[in-house]
């Protein structure tokens, strides 16, 4: 066959039915294909003369929104027909034309197939043996029947093709025979043949990115005319059934794309970023764009957020409330070409969401069920002394003088030692007599050895449920999903309840005028325990001298376990819970678990509808109008009866000693007297504390979509349009001290709270009250214009221009409104003629593209901030006024975020689509980023909030598909990506204290990465066991200032942030079962190992195992760099008060800094899809089970050593955070 | 085709209704912030401009109140820059830094501006008029001190001969709008005359309609802004003038306090948790806290040796009330009490009174004597001794019995040492000695942890505090 260029256009919107068949011929060029799409036309004008047959078809498709789909050769002879046909049927038309050709039509789904009218070309078979009848239907896999496959008996030239209904009749050899059937775009599937004589086949399409349009949200543009890098996704292939959030499935899916999961908390978000992070202070996270409409932010969750584990970390996903199984694809926009429409709002990429859409036809029912079961973890994973150990640590602690009577009166918190002290003190030991009291006393918790583990934990079991119903006719389809999660919970204080439904309906009101309407409602109800807010230090997010994020009251289970120590018992020997002094009051962490409680829930409504009205088949207007509500309510509930609720009176009851009164720093003094009496802001009852985010979001666009074809070769397109957006966030909260829960739920605040609240003694305005509301009001307006024009499909040009305007910066004419703009290009180098004759080479397309885009930065000082407050007047809170103060200067000249982005791609396939890939090269230059510019103070502000950073950044991402092998039955895929991003901050001043840079939060660092970690430099043990270090001269030092944001005296460590990610999948297919593996890596980044070393330890805590190496004589300097337990008077010494600086450090040093490279076995799926003749006995459709193993364990660790069963990517912050873990996962599919 | 149109028609609508009232739209202020104005929130702002973190109190590390204690042996950068006159401190952003006291009171000075502005645009009806003076005083007052403050910590002393050409501080008079703003250091004459008239301004202001002006004492009422022009006059000293200025104002002070005999007797603040800062007291002027470390355990500190040596060395022999009672804290540390007043809680914050009426008896009494006027300063000299020392005979303070105590030749000589001996005693642990030390041009010697010691007319000749590092770095001209 004659190869022959096609010559089509699919600037179209309504690509979709019949466009992959489209598409996958067009990929051979050996059809011809004009498309147009749009609802049902009724009639047509055709008036033409003596023309080529496909003149008419031309004309057809230019009035209509009929497809057709014909082979050249069979049209192109017929040159001389003349039709004449006003308002006329397309039937008649067809007729009419096609008469005295030999040639026959078919419409099916807007595609006019035309066909020669020969039913079935039957070859002779020259052989002389017995020879027998096959027939059947061929279809594709979305049931529709396939005409024109070739139907061929393997090793022969005999065969047939299917007719216009997909049927075939063929004579083949009786035995041994295989039938080939193929088709262009399709796999081929071979069968051999035994007794058959009936055989439907399904063919499946060959590879996905042969058929794609790219979603931007804006647009659907056909994959070949599409200029930008995108990657898109199946969400089948994707999914990881056990995780309820669908952010946490990208993990080493795209190259590109960074995923972090820092905690397995439900709800919180992973860190994503999409080519590095593009902002140094700013939003560093991904648009997320849900069916075109961008996913607002309820809660504005920074990046850096991400890692405190704060109350907000739970709802920090926006994408927690959508089923996964509501959704078909992502599609995730890298570069400045395919994120162009977002403009000023897409500096950090850009993932489109599609959701599931009914189809025309009969009605699916689906059912699926996941089943997810998470085993508890276990000692052996980490590095913890067991309770004899301990004790033995606990003796020497003793010995050294840290634990004692008159030491642990005022402890806040008590192990055995401190318990055994306790009970002597109150004469319940006798001590003075004998020891035997005391060894037995002892005896019992140094064979404890507590699992808290099994105290805490429990297999979790999650389970989800979908029924989805679909389907629809020619004037409206429809899908509707609901959807039920539940999950008990992986420790005994957290579990999670989430129904979601999506409702979607798209109605062809008239030819004309199409309307789509989607409501998407998820209700949460989640429970986990007890957390309070991290404490800020001096604008710093951790402790100031040690670098460690600090909250009172933490009840994390896994921070729990990892950091009390073994001897200290649940229960006691009767198996009743047993208390220890935890925050100067007793505690039992099972009893705490079940008094001190956070709850979360979150409602979220979103409505949608699209207009698209077709004015003329090439002339589009669309509006799209979205309204969301959200709201969640956080509330922690702690019970009258809890440790935390009793903490804060501890010293004050009845029979409190007074050394506890004096030591507890929750008491407070009264102003004005001489006593020295403290007092409690809660001397009954509970605390319940709500805190509301609430959200509403509108938002408005209409654009026109315009698609010119001059002659057959030049195609343009035009979409223009304007959109805005409005979006009320508020945020309240109260807190209620004096709650009881056990006495109907009412509340009695003492007149102490009051006091302590009128004396304004906290360090934050909210620390002062009762109440407290913050409004924000977001509202953006934007018009943007995309134009594109392409020859022949072979060359293509398309850019876009885009003008943001937004008030977030504050009342100023010139910082609000910001213009980007792009322009790209692609060669198919495949359409070439020089190429076309290369058989094994499928698809080479070069593409290049330069834009300029932004983001809003996290400042809004455009004009002058100003808050105003009460001040603060603790002696005499009726001197108290309210006060304006100056949180930020205004700064003029301040605009939105910006950066250049030059990207150079390439895509291939070759070997018959065996081998495929994408490469792409970028370079990204930040500009005007803002940071804080430190300027000379007079202006009275250290630092202000600027467009003074710049970045650079290039990267480069190789995604490579294999099919190594392939045969009838069995399939191997081989997908591998690769991401390198290299950032380089060439211009910031750091503002932050040294202790920030040690953390999880790290810093921006000038000249190297966003987001970097500082350590001091550890130069060993000195000759008494305690730890030294270089200063700026290098020379060893106990002290090294720390409250400094002069960095001299310390070493950078590296990036916080993996430079290069890597995911290599394996699907093995073999008939209907299905076998797939995914590895994850990243790399070139680092950690600070979690450990908590120091002079003195205390006999509630778990130690380390390291502790066993510790430093004990003199000379075990030369062999460990575990520092040793220290006298107690050795503190008391000359020259010794910098010894508690030296420990300090030694958790900042960079002995503790691990390489977090690392490679994850992070799913294993196996499924298995039911035969047909099995499923269909039971009234189904299709079944499918499947069985999946997450997170399944480290492959490779660079730093195993030293992060020692520390989980790699988990951030240790306590809070809400926990681990990742394994996950076991039975799914059921079914189809009615 | 009807039913187009009319869909046709929604469609342009929406597209229409997109794309005008944007810049209304845009107007929306995105949070809660506020706009200043309303008389209301400017008075709010200038309240703000009183800032309660960062004092001047930090300069008694570099005075003779301080010296190596023994047996105590925490140290910080801090304390030890400050105590060594440090001329490129180690850290920048310590609340007891230099630097921190610069940008806390341009700050404040923010604060003032933006109040004044705002009052600016506002149209002031009649019947508010008297309140919007009182406000727009204050304001200017506030200013005046803040720089006052300012130029005295970070430039050289006031010295008629060289002022003009002696760097001084920027004189801010503006919000500041860009994100770079280069200002000009000024001299030491410039700021004085800027802040010269802002004071009088202020006063004249204030004095229209005394109803309106300010009772409370966290802030500039009466007393304290006759205090404050009595102690700019006390420190300028420039004429005879300047002298005769400081003793009105002072006069007026004290009048504006209830007369010299609202202060209390030293003994009392035993009884009174609030003591020096109980604002219901009369001789309470304005209150202010700050983080400033003071009274912790660090190697340089005030010690019982200073203690016996320098400040209960009275020419009377007699007991020192304000140093009868002290702080238990390490080694031979000596804290007084009734200096400051610790917040409860465990911020670390104190309060002091930073114009209390003993600096207008003082001052008074310190003119006096630059007058000759002994017989004045002994009278008001002796109203202090009377409460602070126990079983006090006003009739032992005479020039003769000064002379002989300081074995000093010259009348004024010996009033002037014994003058700033009570200036010394009665501020200490407050900051002030240390302008004494720069108005009187005092010498220090601090011993240092290494045996060594350090002198600060060697170090810092003129007793000027360098300007922040990060000021030097945009290219502001820093000290010698």
């Amino acid at each position: 066959m004659e190869k022959k260029r096609e010559k089509s256009f699919y600037f179209s919107e309504n690509l979709i039915r019949g466009k992959r068949l489209l598409l996958t011929l067009l990929m051979v060029g050996v059809i011809h294909v004009s498309s147009f799409a749009a609802p049902q036309p009724t009639s047509i004008e055709v008036e033409l003369n003596q023309t080529s047959l496909i003149e008419v078809f031309n004309s057809i498709t230019k009035q209509s929104n009929y497809t057709f789909l014909y082979s050249v050769d069979d049209v192109e002879r017929f040159n001389n027909i003349s039709i004449s046909s006003k308002d006329d049927d397309i039937k008649n038309i067809l007729d009419e034309s096609l008469k005295g050709t030999d040639l026959e039509y078919k419409i099916k789904d807007h595609v006019i197939i035309i066909k020669p009218a020969v039913k079935t070309r039957t070859y002779k078979i020259n052989t002389a043996q017995e020879n027998k009848k096959i027939s059947g239907v061929v279809t594709d896999d979305q049931g529709e029947t396939l005409p024109g496959v070739s139907v061929v008996v393997k090793g022969t030239s005999i065969g047939v093709s299917t007719d216009i209904d997909g049927k075939y009749q063929i004579e083949v050899p009786a035995k041994g025979a295989i039938l080939v059937f193929s088709f262009v775009g399709m796999d081929p599937k071979e069968i051999a043949i035994n007794d058959q004589t009936q055989l439907n086949i399904t063919l499946k399409s060959a590879s996905e990115s042969l058929n794609e349009v790219v979603v931007t949200g804006y647009q659907k543009i056909d994959r070949k005319l599409f200029i930008g890098a995108a990657t898109r996704l199946k969400m089948e292939e994707v999914k990881l059934s056990s995780e309820s959030d669908i952010s946490k499935s990208l993990e080493g899916q795209v190259a590109g794309v960074s995923v972090q999961n820092v905690s397995s908390t439900f709800g919180t978000a992973p860190k994503i970023r999409v080519r590095g992070a593009s902002s140094i202070y700013g939003n560093q996270k991904p648009l997320w764009v849900i069916d075109g409409i961008v996913l607002e932010d309820a809660v504005d969750v920074s990046m850096d957020d991400l890692n405190s584990g704060d109350l907000s970390t739970i709802i920090s996903s926006g994408v927690a409330g959508l089923n996964m199984d509501d959704i078909a694809s992502f599609q995730i926009l890298k570069d400045v070409s395919a994120t162009a429409l977002y403009g000023a709002r897409a500096m950090n990429g850009v993932i489109v969401i599609s959701t599931k859409k009914g189809k025309k036809g009969k009605i699916n029912i689906n059912y699926s069920m996941g089943l997810t079961m998470k085993p508890r973890p276990s000692y052996d994973d980490y590095n913890i002394l067991n309770s004899k150990d301990q004790m033995s640590v606990n003796r020497e602690l003793y010995e050294k003088g840290w634990t004692n009577i008159a030491k642990t009166q005022f402890a806040s918190k008590h192990g055995a030692y401190g318990k055994m002290f306790d009970k002597i003190s109150r004469n319940e030991i006798d001590w003075a007599s004998n020891n035997d009291g005391i060894n037995s006393f002892l005896r019992k918790y140094e064979t404890a050895n507590t699992n808290w583990f099994d105290e805490l934990f429990q297999t979790g079991v999650q389970q989800q449920h979908t029924l989805s119903v679909s389907g629809g006719g020619e004037k409206a389809t429809f899908y509707t999903s609901v959807g039920y999660l539940d999950d008990s919970g992986w420790t005994i204080a957290d579990n999670v309840k989430r129904y979601t439904t999506l409702l979607k309906g798209t109605y062809h009101i008239t030819d004309k005028f199409t309307v789509t309407a989607t409501s998407n409602l998820s209700f949460r109800d989640q429970e986990l325990s007890g957390v309070t807010n991290s404490k800020d230090d001096g604008n710093q997010k951790v402790n100031r001298y040690t670098g460690r994020v600090q909250r009172d009251f933490d009840n994390n289970p896994f921070m729990y376990a990892m950091t009390t120590s073994r001897n200290i018992r649940a229960r006691d020997e009767n198996g009743d819970l047993e208390y220890f002094r935890r925050n100067f009051a007793d505690y039992n962490v099972v009893d705490e678990l079940s008094k001190n409680k956070t709850g979360v829930k979150v409602k979220d409504m979103s409505f949608s509808t699209d207009f698209n009205y077709k004015i003329r088949k090439n002339l589009i207007l669309s509006s799209r109008i979205s309204a969301r509500y959200y709201n969640a309510e956080t509330v922690r509930k702690i019970h009258e009866n809890s440790n935390e609720a009793n903490a804060y009176r501890a010293g004050t009851r009845a029979g409190d000693s007074e050394v506890l009164r004096d030591a507890n720093p929750l008491l407070y003094e009264r102003p004005g007297t001489t006593t020295g009496i403290k007092y409690s802001i809660l001397p009954e009852g509970g605390i319940y504390e709500v805190r509301n985010n609430n959200m509403e979001n509108y938002y408005f666009n209409g654009s026109i979509n315009w698609n010119p074809v001059v002659g057959e070769d030049h195609m343009f397109t035009f979409l223009g349009g304007s959109e805005i957006r409005y979006i009320d966030r508020n945020f309240n909260w109260n807190k209620g001290y004096g709650h009881f829960y056990d006495m109907g739920n009412i509340s009695k605040p003492s007149t102490n709270y009051i006091e302590y609240l009128s004396m304004g003694l906290g360090s934050q305005p909210e620390d002062n009250t009762y109440f407290g509301k913050e409004e924000t009001y977001d509202r953006f307006v934007a018009y943007y214009l995309n134009y594109g024009y392409s020859y022949k499909g072979k060359y293509t040009i398309n850019g876009t221009v885009r003008y943001d305007g937004s008030n977030r910066l504050g009342k100023s004419n010139t910082a609000r409104w910001t213009p980007t703009w792009n322009i790209g290009g692609k060669w198919r180098m495949k359409e070439e003629n020089f190429l076309a004759e290369t058989d094994w080479l499928n698809q080479l397309d070069l593409k290049a593209s330069y834009g300029l885009n932004g983001s809003l930065g996290s400042a809004s000082n455009a004009s002058l901030l100003a808050y105003s407050s009460a001040t603060q007047r603790p002696f005499h809170p009726s001197a108290s006024q309210l006060q304006v103060e100056i949180n930020a200067l205004g700064n003029n000249d301040l605009s939105w975020e910006k950066q250049y982005e030059f990207n150079i791609g390439t895509e291939f396939a070759v070997f018959n689509n065996r081998i495929a890939g994408e490469f792409n090269y970028y370079n990204r230059k930040g500009f005007d980023l803002i940071g804080q510019y430190i300027g000379n103070g007079v202006g009275g502000e250290r630092s202000k909030w600027g467009n003074v950073a710049e970045k650079d950044a290039y990267g480069y991402e190789v995604s490579l598909n294999f099919i190594p092998i392939k045969t009838k039955d069995f399939q191997w895929n081989l997908n591998f990506n690769y991401s390198y991003n290299k950032s380089e901050i060439t211009d910031l001043l750091s503002t932050k204290w040294f202790a920030e840079a040690t953390s999880v939060f790290g810093v921006p660092v000038l000249g190297d990465a966003v987001r970097g970690i500082y350590s001091s430099r550890f130069a060993g043990l000195d000759n008494k066991g305690i730890p030294t270090f270089y200063d700026r001269n290098d020379e060893k030092v106990r002290y090294l200032n720390v409250q400094t944001s002069d960095y001299s005296d310390f070493t950078y460590s590296g990036s916080l942030e993996p430079t290069t990610n890597v995911g290599i999948s394996n699907r093995f297919s073999y008939k209907g079962i299905s076998l797939s593996v995914l590895v994850t890596g990243q790399f070139g980044h680092k950690k600070r190992v979690m450990q908590d070393f120091s002079y003195k330890y205390t006999d509630a805590q778990a130690l380390s195992s390291h502790l066993k190496n510790r430093w004990r004589v003199s000379g075990d300097e030369l062999k460990t760099n575990i520092p040793a337990i220290l006298d107690a008077d050795v503190m008391n010494r000359t020259g010794n008060s910098d010894i508690v600086s030296a420990y300090r450090l030694f958790g900042m040093s960079d002995y503790w800094i691990a390489d977090a490279s690392f490679l994850r076995v992070k799913n294993i799926s196996l499924a298995y899809t039911l035969p047909n003749k099995w499923v269909t006995k039971f009234g189904l459709q299709r079944a499918r089970i499947s069985m999946q193993a997450t997170n399944v364990g480290l492959l490779w660790l660079a730093d195993k050593e030293k992060l020692n069963g520390e989980d790699p990517e988990f951030v240790w912050s306590g809070g809400t955070t926990m681990p990742i873990s394994k996950q076991f996962t039975f799914t059921l599919n079914v189809g009615f | 085709m009807r039913k187009y149109k009319i869909y046709n028609s929604i469609l342009l609508l929406t597209l229409f209704l997109v794309n005008i009232g944007c810049n209304d739209l845009l107007d929306e202020s995105p949070d809660e912030r506020l706009e200043v104005n309303s008389l209301d929130k400017v008075s709010a702002t200038l309240i703000g401009a009183y800032q309660n973190a960062r004092g001047y109190r930090f300069t008694h590390w570099s005075t003779d109140n301080v010296t190596l204690t023994q047996n105590v042996f925490d140290n910080d950068p801090i304390i030890e820059d400050l105590y060594s006159w440090s001329r490129n401190f180690r850290n920048q952003t310590h609340q007891d830094s230099p630097s921190s006291f610069w940008v806390t009171t341009y700050s404040s000075i923010a604060n003032v501006n933006l109040a004044l502005e705002s009052l600016d645009k506002l149209t002031i009806n009649s019947n508010m008029q008297a309140q919007a003076d009182a406000i727009k005083g204050e304001a200017l007052i506030m200013r005046s001190y803040c720089h006052f403050m300012l130029v005295n910590i970070f430039a050289k002393h006031y010295d008629l001969t060289t002022s003009s050409s002696d760097l001084g501080i920027p004189y801010v008079m503006k919000v500041e709008d860009k994100l770079i703003v280069d200002y000009e250091r000024g001299s030491v004459e410039d700021v004085y005359n800027k802040a010269e008239k802002d004071l009088l301004d202020g006063i004249a202001l204030l004095e229209k309609d005394s109803k309106e002006v300010n009772k409370n004492k966290y802030r500039f009422t009466y007393p304290s802004v006759y205090l404050y022009a009595s102690r700019f006059y006390n420190y300028r000293n420039r004429n005879e003038a300047d002298v005769e200025q400081t003793l009105a104002y002072a006069a007026k002070a004290i009048d504006a306090f209830g007369g010299a005999d609202v202060m209390r007797a030293w003994s009392e603040y035993g009884s009174d948790n609030n003591g020096p800062i109980d604002i219901d007291q009369q001789e309470v002027g304005m209150v202010q806290a700050s983080y400033t470390w003071t009274s912790f355990n660090w190697t340089y500190q005030m010690t019982n040796g200073i203690n016996s040596s320098e400040l209960s060395k009275n020419p009377f022999n007699k007991s020192d009330e304000r140093l009868s009672m002290s702080y238990k804290r390490s080694g031979d540390i000596f804290i007084p009490t009734s200096f400051f007043v610790y917040v409860p809680g465990n911020s670390g914050q104190s309060a002091s009174d930073i114009f209390p009426i003993a600096e207008a008896i003082l001052n008074t009494a310190e003119a006096s004597i630059r007058k000759g006027d002994y017989d004045k300063a002994k009278e008001m000299l002796n109203i202090i001794g009377e409460k602070v020392y126990g079983s006090y005979n006003p009739a032992d303070l005479t020039t003769e019995n000064l002379k002989a105590f300081y074995e000093l030749e010259d009348d004024k000589q010996a009033w002037t040492e014994y003058l700033l001996f009570e200036r010394r005693n009665i501020f200490l642990l407050r900051g002030h000695r240390w302008f004494d030390i720069k108005r009187y041009g005092l010498d220090v010697e601090h011993l240092l942890e290494n045996g060594t010691t350090l002198k600060l007319s060697d170090v810092a000749p003129e007793k000027d505090f360098q300007i922040p590092i990060d000021a030097i770095n945009t290219g502001m001209p820093a000290n010698k």
